[in-house]
């Protein structure tokens, strides 16, 4: 290894220890007793609640619809139950743009979900574009956590 | 390995830094003027403050060097009586500018005279009558008409700027004195605040905050501090900016299922659709005659500015260069528009002609955002990070330094300045 792949790979050992200090939030969410009758045939709530996106960008990748199959699936089961699904962005660009596209990867979310059954008056939709960031940091890592929609249920 | 780290990140950065940026930078150099306050012994103190105002706003402009007085060869009273344009030659003032403040009738009364020694002639004289308790004002009016006689352009020395100061979860709206003066919050407790916008009328700020989680359009009443929801649908209510005339309201809504520009009627009280396509179309900017509306638009892909007739037609892209623009704040003269662009790596300050010609990178910062023209067009405000903290910073618009107008302690976002 010579002198300068060394320097890098001390930096690159150094800035993924950085990264890993970001803690991913937990959104709590409160299910109005949906979990008081346990059907074992029941759908369960996917283990995330996150779907998360490209810089720039509001399509779903393979990760976002296989949470998103198992969140049809779930509100398939549980009829009274309605959600929010909040919009997020890096704080990569401006603020008012990211507004925007904060808004549209929710309404990507909601589309998705309507396609799959949900009726679209079960689903609202809202974005706080880097205004909540869930990692404070910067770098890629960090903006990587911080370009997702959550969906809340109320 | 954590200094280590360090260094190599900081030989990295300055080496990025230094490969490429253009930052435009004017021929210009400021003008050196001779600045005299004549007063009766019984007005030294106030006589003093003029003098101070006056001296920070043509320094501010960065137009404008004042020479210091010990190095004046003429004394005030005699320069007064008559000027002899050998001793200011002499010294290297291009200008002499002399104000005689007297107090009569409970009134301020300023009489100024601008001279240019190396042309033996007197630019202009004039007389400004203010109210006893209006000492800065009055100040400002001098600083105001030197400008004017000089530069030939209006000063913008007595107009307000606001700003969102965020603490925690919330946020205050900050309204100052464009030289700092009067600095005091006139709302408070808003959660978010985006985007105010200056009526032009200086009463009604419109603005983008959120109640119970969703996002809406308020006007609030500086006088009242009265909040009035005008837009609030489903989905984004966000970006407000008042028309010239101050009738209208464009914001980007997306309760169509998609982010539009529409307008909003002050007086008939309705909502107008103003743009119609598929992609992201955001943060409206009037032209000052009130018949074009430039904005954001992601419609071929990336976000460019376009701008778009109020009378109809198709929507014309101004921005050229770079993948990412946004944020396109129209000059009160028309002749250019200030945005938000993407220079390689970094994010910049940049302005452009109309037609899309003569770009010129100003400033570039961390997470720089929210240009803001000055009155006259002279200056422009924005944001940029420093260590976890925004502050709001002022540059010239034909290129200079920039300088912070908040404090490196305080999280200062989205200026306006007053029309």
């Amino acid at each position: 290894m010579n002198q300068f792949s060394k320097i890098m790979f001390v930096a690159l050992a150094a800035a993924a220890l950085l990264f890993s200090g970001c803690a991913k939030k937990e959104v709590v969410s409160s299910e109005g007793g949906a979990s008081t009758h346990s059907v074992s045939s029941m759908a369960k709530k996917p283990s995330s609640n996150s779907v998360y996106f490209a810089f720039d960008s509001s399509a779903l990748d393979a990760a976002g619809k296989a949470t998103l199959n198992g969140y049809a699936a779930w509100l398939a089961d549980h009829g009274g139950v309605t959600v929010t699904v909040e919009g997020n962005c890096d704080q990569r660009g401006s603020r008012e743009y990211n507004l925007a596209l904060g808004q549209r990867r929710a309404d990507s979310v909601k589309a998705y979900l309507t396609s799959h059954g949900v009726s679209s008056s079960r689903v609202d939709t809202v974005s706080f574009g880097e205004e909540r960031p869930a990692c404070t940091g910067t770098g890629a890592a960090c903006w990587a956590q911080n370009r997702h929609a959550d969906i809340i249920s109320r | 390995m954590r200094l280590l780290l360090l260094i190599i990140l900081m030989t990295l950065s300055t080496t990025l830094s230094a490969v490429e940026f253009d930052v435009y930078q004017s021929e210009y150099r400021p003008l050196n003027i001779a600045l005299m306050v004549d007063a009766a012994p019984e007005q030294h103190g106030e006589s003093q403050k003029l003098y101070n105002v006056v001296k920070n706003d043509l320094i501010s402009s960065q137009s404008f060097k004042t020479l210091d007085p010990l190095s004046f060869i003429a004394d005030t009273a005699s320069t007064l009586e008559k000027i002899d344009y050998a001793d200011w030659r002499i010294i290297g003032a291009d200008l002499v500018a002399i104000c005689n403040l007297t107090a009569t009738d409970e009134r301020w009364r300023a009489e100024v005279k601008v001279y240019d020694p190396f042309r033996s002639k007197l630019l202009a004289t004039n007389t400004l009558i203010r109210d006893s308790n209006e000492l800065r004002v009055i100040s400002h009016q001098v600083s105001d008409f030197i400008y004017k006689t000089v530069i030939g352009v209006h000063g913008h020395f007595n107009s307000h700027i606001l700003y969102v100061k965020k603490r925690g979860d919330k946020s205050d709206l900050i309204y100052m004195d464009q030289d700092g003066a009067n600095r005091q919050p006139v709302g408070k407790n808003f959660t978010l605040l985006l985007s105010p916008d200056w009526a032009p009328d200086g009463r009604f700020v419109a603005l983008n905050t959120y109640v119970g989680n969703r996002p809406r359009l308020e006007t609030f009443d500086m006088a009242t501090g009265k909040r009035n929801a005008f837009g609030s649908f489903k989905g984004l209510n966000s970006t407000p900016e008042y028309s010239p005339d101050g009738r209208y309201i464009a914001a980007a809504l997306s309760y169509t299922g998609n982010s539009e520009i529409h307008i909003y009627d002050l007086k008939k009280k309705e909502w107008k659709q103003f743009t119609d396509h598929p992609g992201i179309d955001t943060t409206p900017t009037w032209s000052p005659d009130g018949k074009w509306i430039a904005f954001t638009s992601n419609r071929n892909g990336s976000p460019q500015i376009y701008r778009k007739s109020l009378s109809g037609g198709k929507a014309e892209r101004i921005s050229l260069k770079a993948n990412y623009n946004t944020s396109p704040v129209w000059a009160p003269h028309g002749d250019r528009i200030a945005f938000i662009t993407l220079k390689q790596w970094e994010y910049a300050l940049a302005t452009v002609h109309i037609d899309g010609t003569g770009l010129r990178y100003l400033a570039t910062g961390k997470r720089i955002e929210s240009p803001n023209w000055s009155p006259n067009g002279q200056m422009l405000l924005y944001s940029a990070e420093n260590s976890g903290i925004r502050r709001i910073y002022r540059i010239p618009a034909w290129g200079g330094k920039a300088e912070a107008i908040t404090a490196g302690n305080i999280d200062a976002s989205d200026p306006a300045w007053s029309r």
